[in-house]
């Protein structure tokens, strides 16, 4: 059934060479080929007259067209869920395919205590607390007695630093650099990220791309396309590596809202504070694979851990 | 007598021993200096004696391999009858529930008991429960009182996906999910 419909969102014909050349990681991908008969021949013809912005689908030979994805570890009771494949090359959106996700890591139940905890961990432990104020101790003076104990019919006193007086050192007064570094448990930092992934996700804003590759280094191109897709003020593109190609580079430099990430950069802070998420393929390959080892590693992960 | 033949004996073995570790020391310098003659002579042919032909192999590596240990916990094995003797059941294949309680990774049923406050207030916890939570609280509660003969109080939280049950039950409620597939 869900082939069928796919069909005729896709009124193009499928060879397994293009396939190839588009990405070496879709070649892990279970691919359905169809042959390239009259009825698409002319639904193409049909679109030459019509302007490029306005057509659906894209004047190339052909496009692979996903319909499944290996998943590991899969969940038992629950199917996974199902993500557009899209692409950057043009302004208009055009489907490459559908990709499956696991459902644990894009499909969790939305813990926002959890999302808390990691925004308040990734805030508070990088702070550094540099207020400090002398004691009575590290001012100058005050070792004299002001005046005789008796007699001058005040009060006794022994300093003039002493915290009651004006211009003496502070009693409790802050004492940095403080740090308040602290590590929150590698169980709620992974399952932040899952219940970001899949918040970003069940609210629709999370896009799979083939590539970060743009024809243009052009930033109005850019800014144009995401307008045209509706993707909000600000997007996070994450690679799965760190190079990033140069056109897209070039066109989000100037622009703060618009930011690139590796995965290994990928964190819960800048999910929520990005509005739309764009992920490669490639991306979401590394992230699952990493989060999946996270969820399913054994107890003793130390190799050959020192006992005492 | 016999003290001073043992102080005899000691001092004897002192000397030996002394004498032993100069000798090794006498026998590494001149061979220092014995291989630096060597190689002022006859540089070339000494060398060529010292490397040892080599074969490089990554056939026998799968045997390092099962020593190490595995990066994620593997899938149990296939026995023949269950419950296995440790009293292990696999999750059956269908159900026909509108819930379902997912497996910890290291394939057991995630039901714990909780202590509290001293010891005096017990509670048993169930984790990672999908789909309909309600009607698994139902389904406990149906399954508890008939057995305990007591009101069964439990506390639902359905953003966390937990059941808690008043009272230590955590065998009846394992038998329970084990006999609904889980």
């Amino acid at each position: 059934m869900l082939g069928s419909r796919l069909h005729s969102i896709f009124p193009v014909c499928y060879t397994y060479a293009r396939i190839q050349e588009l990405h070496p990681l879709l070649k892990r991908f279970i691919v359905r080929s169809t042959s390239c008969n009259q009825d698409n021949l002319l639904t193409e013809k049909s679109l030459v007259g019509v302007p490029e912005s306005s057509i659906y689908v894209a004047q190339r030979p052909s496009i692979p067209l996903i319909t499944k994805r290996e998943i590991e570890f899969p969940n038992r009771y629950r199917e996974p869920k199902q993500a557009w494949l899209e692409s950057l090359d043009t302004l208009q959106d055009e489907k490459l395919g559908l990709v499956d996700l696991h459902p644990d890591i894009f499909g969790t139940y939305p813990r926002i205590d959890i999302l808390h905890a990691n925004i308040l961990w990734q805030r508070w432990y990088k702070k550094i607390d540099y207020a400090f104020v002398r004691s009575r101790a590290e001012m100058p003076g005050g070792g004299r007695k002001p005046r005789p104990q008796k007699k001058t019919g005040l009060k006794r006193q022994g300093s003039i630093r002493s915290p009651l007086w004006r211009g003496g050192g502070a009693a409790f007064g802050p004492r940095g650099p403080q740090s308040f570094y602290y590590m929150l448990p590698m169980s709620i930092r992974t399952l932040g990220l899952r219940v970001a992934l899949s918040v970003k996700y069940a609210q629709n804003d999370l896009h799979i791309v083939n590539s970060l590759d743009i024809p243009s280094d052009d930033p109005k191109f850019i800014e144009d396309l995401i307008d045209t897709r509706f993707w909000g003020f600000s997007a996070l593109f994450v690679d799965d590596i760190d190079i990033m190609p140069r056109n897209i580079s070039l066109a989000l430099k100037e622009l703060p809202q618009f930011n690139l990430m590796p995965v290994y950069g990928l964190n819960v802070y800048s999910m929520l504070k990005h509005e739309t998420l764009v992920l490669t393929l490639a991306a979401v390959e590394k992230l699952e694979k990493k989060l999946l080892a996270q969820m399913h590693k054994p107890e003793n992960d130390v190799a050959y851990k020192k006992r005492h | 007598m016999a003290a001073s033949m043992i102080s005899v004996v000691c001092r004897c073995g002192r000397n030996i021993l002394r004498s032993q570790i100069k000798g090794k020391k006498y026998c590494d310098e001149r061979a220092w200096h014995g291989s630096a003659v060597l190689r002022a002579t006859d540089e070339s042919t000494h060398r060529e004696e010292e490397y040892v032909d080599i074969e490089f192999s990554t056939d026998e590596f799968k045997y390092v391999e099962k020593l190490l240990p595995s990066k994620t916990v593997p899938e149990p094995p296939k026995h023949t009858l269950y419950p296995t003797p440790s009293g292990w059941v696999p999750p059956a294949a269908n159900l026909s529930t509108p819930y379902a309680v997912n497996r910890t990774k290291n394939h057991n049923l995630p039901v714990y008991l909780q202590v509290k406050v001293g010891g005096t207030r017990k509670l048993t916890l169930i984790r990672k429960i999908d789909g309909d939570i309600w009607a698994l609280e139902a389904d406990i509660r149906n399954f508890l009182e008939p057995i305990t003969g007591k009101k069964c109080l439990t506390q639902v939280h359905e953003v966390a996906r937990f059941i808690r049950v008043r009272g230590n039950y955590v065998t009846e409620v394992g038998k329970f999910l084990i006999d609904k597939g889980f």
